[in-house]
């Protein structure tokens, strides 16, 4: 179970708050959606649970399984199974891809074998040319964000947060986005899913929970119907 | 005021023509300037008889090494019963090691000799010798070549390739023992072979300063390349200074790696591309840290039809460590046709490390096509921030960032070496360092 409980979040170089009181439990299988406008503190609350450290958790804890994880460094939450997809991941020059890629299933002391990493980027639609290339250089857009699928799927985390995975990508791009979703649902892992619109959500399990995110807030919960409310009425109300 | 130019030669018992050479270069060495893009160094605190103004510590005890050499070798993971091997310690005899190679080189076609020897016995040497050598315009030159002291020849015969490199460095051990060594090194028509000179590993040095120079000769179509391997403990001030001509068809592949400075360092080059179609190419890495400053100037003259040079600089600074890249290719009029390229960029690890660059490039034949690009810059947060993430420490993803930036450099390399070099990766990756 991963659990934020009271948090309060700050910029840390300013000690401006983002974040409010904000109160989330996923649990194992588990598809939670975040919507609010842009600037409520959506991507604040993705870097909050990466562990960035340009976020100061002025209040409260986040919980995993019950173990205090607040204090830890991002590489350690990872390799505890919480997954942090990034909404614009930067291209890295000089890191070859599968060197990277390589790099990553080691530091988590899994075997780091070409093959089932070229097989994996099959999964998302990418070919493996793209191991030959400098980290996400020159990637489109949507193929930034399947290489994101094509990690969490190779790290295979007990929780997700996916900041946005559907923004700017094209139909086919969206498909094997969702169709990672899915498959990390029905192996039981926790989602937390980042968006701006319903779109992806027709493609997904009917059954998630939708929380809104205002002004550093979570201001209602509630199941899928709140979506439609939402697309009718905006976040104001 | 400087007078120990003859005293050094009739010691050697050199003859009068070299004596000559010594005084005529000693006499310009109160007026010449230093080069303007290097450092200068107080050349009047070193004693050009002496044997070194530093006392080295007995190694052959390993707890008697100083403890930033220590470190070093430890990270470089090279065995302690190595150590008084590797800083240069254990003597071996000169004589003796040179003339069991001597016959084994010989018939590869392969001369090698002390230069000493060799200006006393072949007429080719003479010829050759500190002919690349502006000592009446330069202070560094005109210093090294009144007080060379040590040296190798090396001539590759006609049409002759070696294939495996060639380690002039261990091969004349008086060489890095001296102030001031030099080396002078012809590749005949038509023949190739790979040079190293240095090593990556640190060296213990008696002298607080070393001016030393190298003279490359590649002859008509003949094949170069030259592995530049430098590591200088804390207390060395370096000037090294290398002459390059290259005729007709003939190439030069120069590849540098500085893995320390000393306390300062000024690495000079210039190529001369003097016959039609002649190329050079430079690549240098150089990691500059803690107190370290560095000056590598890199000069091309593209003074031949259809003539190329390309040199690509990398450095990578931390600490409060100074780097400075001065490289230029310049077209003469008669290099119809000709091309160059220059790129230089910088890494810093950190705020207060300083990464300068100076591309010039300067052309004085329509028909030549020169360019430049050049970069400096930090490792952006975020990029780490991302590494960090996929479960990469900082440091592994910084040596992951610095790995990939300096393997092209380090590729070139032979394997021996270029472990080394990235293993350096590593260690300026560390948080605090080495």
């Amino acid at each position: 179970m991963l659990k934020l409980e009271n948090l309060d979040v700050a910029i840390a170089e300013t000690g401006e708050i983002r974040l409010k009181n904000i109160n989330l439990t996923i649990k194992p299988g588990e598809l939670h959606v975040l919507m609010g406008p842009n600037g409520s503190g959506k991507s604040t609350l993705a870097n909050t649970i990466l562990g960035s450290e340009r976020y100061k958790i002025v209040r409260g804890k986040i919980l995993l399984d019950g173990e205090e994880i607040q204090n830890l460094p991002p590489e350690e939450r990872v390799k505890k199974g919480i997954f942090v997809s990034f909404q614009s991941p930067p291209e890295i020059s000089m890191v070859n891809y599968m060197r990277f890629l390589k790099s990553v299933l080691e530091a988590h002391g899994l075997d780091p074998d070409e093959k089932r990493i070229k097989g994996i980027l099959r999964k998302v639609g990418l070919d493996e040319e793209f191991l030959k290339r400098d980290v996400n250089k020159g990637f489109s857009g949507g193929e930034k964000k399947r290489a994101e699928m094509a990690q969490l799927l190779l790290l295979k985390p007990s929780y997700t947060v996916l900041d946005e995975p559907d923004s700017g990508v094209d139909v086919d791009s969206l498909k094997f986005i969702a169709g990672t979703i899915n498959e990390i649902l029905s192996r039981k892992a926790g989602v937390l899913l980042i968006t701006h619109s319903a779109r992806i959500l027709s493609q997904l399990p009917s059954n998630f929970m939708v929380h809104i995110l205002v002004d550093g807030e979570i201001r209602a919960t509630g199941g899928p119907e709140l979506v439609h409310r939402i697309e009718k009425e905006g976040f104001g109300s | 005021m400087w007078n120990f130019a003859r005293k050094l030669g009739e010691q050697a018992g050199e003859p009068e023509w070299l004596i000559k050479i010594r005084e005529e270069a000693e006499s310009f060495i109160d007026s010449a300037p230093f080069p303007e893009e290097i450092k200068p160094v107080n050349l009047e605190e070193y004693d050009p008889l002496g044997k070194g103004d530093i006392e080295l510590p007995d190694i052959k005890d390993p707890r008697n090494i100083p403890p930033e050499i220590r470190n070093m070798l430890t990270k470089m993971g090279i065995p302690e019963r190595e150590w008084p091997l590797v800083l240069g310690m254990i003597q071996v005899d000169t004589a003796s090691s040179t003339s069991s190679l001597k016959g084994y080189f010989e018939k590869l076609g392969v001369t090698l000799l002390p230069l000493r020897e060799a200006l006393k016995t072949l007429d080719e040497a003479r010829e050759y010798a500190f002919k690349l050598m502006p000592y009446r315009e330069n202070k560094i030159v005109a210093y090294h070549t009144a007080y060379w002291n040590g040296g190798v020849f090396l001539k590759i015969g006609k049409g002759v390739h070696i294939p495996q490199p060639l380690h002039t460095y261990f091969l004349i051990t008086e060489s890095k023992l001296a102030q001031a060594d030099h080396a002078l090194f012809i590749l005949e028509e038509g023949s190739s072979a790979t040079l190293i000179e240095g090593c990556t590993a640190p060296i213990l040095s008696r002298f607080s300063a070393h001016l030393g120079a190298t003279e490359v000769y590649v002859k008509k179509n003949a094949r170069a390349k030259v592995v530049v391997l430098q590591n200088w403990p804390g207390y060395v001030h370096t000037r090294p200074y290398t002459r390059v001509v290259v005729e007709e068809g003939g190439e030069i592949e120069v590849v540098v790696a500085i893995l320390g400075t000393g306390k300062s360092s000024g690495r000079y080059e210039e190529i001369f591309l003097k016959g039609k179609g002649a190329k050079a190419k430079v690549y240098s890495i150089s990691f500059v840290r803690g107190q370290g400053y560095l000056d590598d100037v890199i000069k091309i003259y593209l003074e031949a039809p259809e003539t190329g040079g390309i040199i690509n600089t990398k450095g990578v600074v931390k600490d409060s460590g100074i780097s400075n890249s001065y490289t230029s290719i310049v077209a003469k009029e008669t290099a119809d046709n000709s091309l160059g390229h220059i790129e230089c960029t910088g890494l810093l690890l950190n705020d207060g490390a300083i990464h300068s660059t100076y591309p010039l490039i300067r052309s004085k034949n329509r028909t030549s096509q020169l360019e430049h690009e050049a970069f400096v810059g930090k490792i952006e947060e975020q990029i780490i921030e991302y590494m960090r993430s996929r479960g990469l420490t900082e440091e592994e993803a910084l040596s992951l960032v610095l790995r990939g930036y300096i393997d092209p450099v380090a590729e070139m390399i032979p394997f021996e070496f270029s472990a080394e070099i990235r293993k350096m990766a590593y260690i300026l990756a560390e948080r605090g360092g080495a």
